[in-house]
């Protein structure tokens, strides 16, 4: 598998692995037929943004993976890119925007970056927005 | 940082006397077999006295031997070239019409893949193929096995051993059983030609294929043998022989039946050692395949909760190389069908590692592989959902 430096760097030492006692928000996805779970746990916190309202954001992320090293690239990638951001920003987060930022995955492997993004949804999607 | 290669049920390195009998034959005596002038008679010469070689190492005569560019071709070609001619012959034998006459090829559930979508591809011939089922060693139910044999079976394809789990087969029992049925027997010996003699007299199998670069030869090049008097015929012209790779196939099955007996005693030894260090110090790891009656060379493993592809990245940081049966690691994402076929779900797939040991393997190295191969469970096991 032909994979870039940025996702064997992802691989080999993970950001973001773990859990958090009692998380705000979590989810999980996948299932352990196609071989690839997925498990995020989130602290919401809460902050004035600059025009004076009130904003939630990714106070603290952590996740669980169980797949192949584009399973796990892709999950601390992920966690990395929208932790410390609103929840807003978080909830626009995208598969291709991971992927590019772990400087492309092989084509046989993009669903490893779908997965965490519906992983993402599925999390800050369990009270309306 | 040192190389600890434990892949050799992938390929081989080219043995250094395998490559010297190969060299002349590139840019010297680089002449067409199939040409009449002095240049090419040196070509022919040499692959005829290949070909005695691999006779002997077969024990059959030469003129049962062909060469192909790979075990893969062999088996393309012992299938094909059998079941067309089996078929007319046994349609004959049986005076039904085209339509009425199903003809059948049964082939090893367990069987490489290239076999089995060989097989497949018969099916537009109106040919059936059935699979031959195993249980969860890999081993055959002789007596289901029996239930399948009829008068319309034209080939049954069983390896000698399987690459992936090392199970062997009886072929000789096998081929006793098919002999009332007149049904030629092919057996894919390419996982086990390094370690188990191939005596196709004594076996009385009707074809056999192997490969090169398995036994310490060249890639490029494979072996098939087809007993006389088989229904057998060509699909189709072999192209140009490959005389470097020929030579090689052949100085590669003089090595390797000179250090059979030997290698296979002391890789046996490693391989029992290997397997008690890893079921002992890591948890949730399982053998799988038979746990004595498996190739000498190879030690394949499931381990739970967590998945192949990244236990091998993983070693391969440390230098240390195998393989595994994970879907991740396949282009078409699917788990690997002898696991499947032995009863394993796909879940329990994943988590497949097979090491497969070879000439340069020595008990340090493994020792070192079990330490690393621990601490490479248990880290991604805390990157998951634990053991």
């Amino acid at each position: 598998m032909n994979y870039s430096k940025k996702v064997l760097d992802h691989f080999l030492h993970p950001r973001n692995m773990g859990i958090i006692k009692k998380p705000d928000r979590e989810s999980q996805v996948g299932n352990p037929v196609c071989g690839d779970i997925m498990k995020i746990h989130i602290k919401l916190g809460k902050r004035k943004t600059k025009d004076g309202t009130e904003e939630e954001f990714i106070k603290d992320i952590k996740f669980q993976t169980l797949g192949c090293a584009a399973a796990i690239a892709s999950s601390s990638m992920a966690t990395e890119l929208i932790k410390g951001k609103s929840v807003k920003e978080a909830l626009a987060i995208t598969n291709k925007a991971v992927a590019e930022a772990l400087d492309g995955l092989p084509k046989v492997k993009m669903h490893c970056s779908v997965l965490i993004e519906e992983a993402i949804k599925k999390a800050l999607s369990s009270e309306k927005y | 940082m040192k190389q600890i290669y434990l892949d050799y049920a992938a390929t081989t390195p080219v043995k250094e006397e395998v490559l010297n009998a190969m060299l002349p034959y590139f840019s010297k005596n680089f002449g067409n077999a199939n040409s009449l002038h002095s240049l090419g008679q040196k070509s022919y010469k040499a692959i005829e006295k290949s070909r005695e070689e691999v006779a002997k190492f077969l024990n059959c005569s030469p003129e049962e031997i062909y060469f192909t560019s790979s075990s893969s071709e062999a088996v393309r070609v012992a299938t094909w070239g059998t079941a067309i001619q089996n078929s007319k012959l046994k349609q004959r034998v049986s005076g039904l019409e085209t339509d009425l006459f199903r003809p059948t090829i049964l082939s090893l559930s367990t069987e490489h893949i290239n076999s089995l979508d060989t097989s497949v591809q018969l099916i537009d011939n109106n040919i059936q193929v059935k699979q031959i089922k195993v249980n969860s060693f890999g081993e055959i139910d002789i007596n289901s096995f029996k239930a399948q044999l009829n008068d319309s079976v034209i080939l049954v394809n069983v390896m000698s051993a399987n690459n992936e789990v090392g199970t062997i087969y009886p072929i000789a029992e096998i081929v006793q059983l098919c002999a009332n049925h007149k049904i030629p027997v092919h057996t894919d010996a390419t996982a086990a030609a390094c370690y188990q003699k191939l005596d196709v007299k004594k076996s009385g199998v009707s074809m056999l294929s192997f490969g090169g670069h398995k036994i310490y030869g060249p890639k490029g090049v494979g072996v098939l043998y087809v007993k006389r008097g088989t229904p057998f015929k060509l699909p189709y012209k072999l192209p140009t022989p490959d005389t470097p790779a020929i030579v090689g196939v052949g100085k590669a099955c003089r090595l390797a039946k000179l250090n059979r007996t030997a290698e296979s005693q002391r890789l046996t030894k490693l391989r029992d050692y290997f397997i008690d260090r890893v079921l002992t110090n890591i948890k949730g790891s399982v053998l799988t395949g038979h746990p004595t009656n498996r190739l000498p060379n190879i030690a394949s493993f499931l381990f739970k909760n967590v998945e192949g592809e990244a236990i091998l990245l993983m070693l391969n940081e440390y230098g240390i190389m195998a393989s595994t049966g994970s879907a991740c690691s396949s282009h078409d994402l699917k788990a690997s069908h002898v696991l499947l076929a032995m009863g394993f779900k796909e879940e329990d797939a994943h988590g497949s590692i097979r090491f497969s040991l070879g000439y340069d393997t020595t008990a340090a190295k493994l020792e070192y592989t079990v330490k690393v191969l621990k601490e490479t469970i248990e880290k991604l096991r805390r990157i998951g959902f634990g053991p």
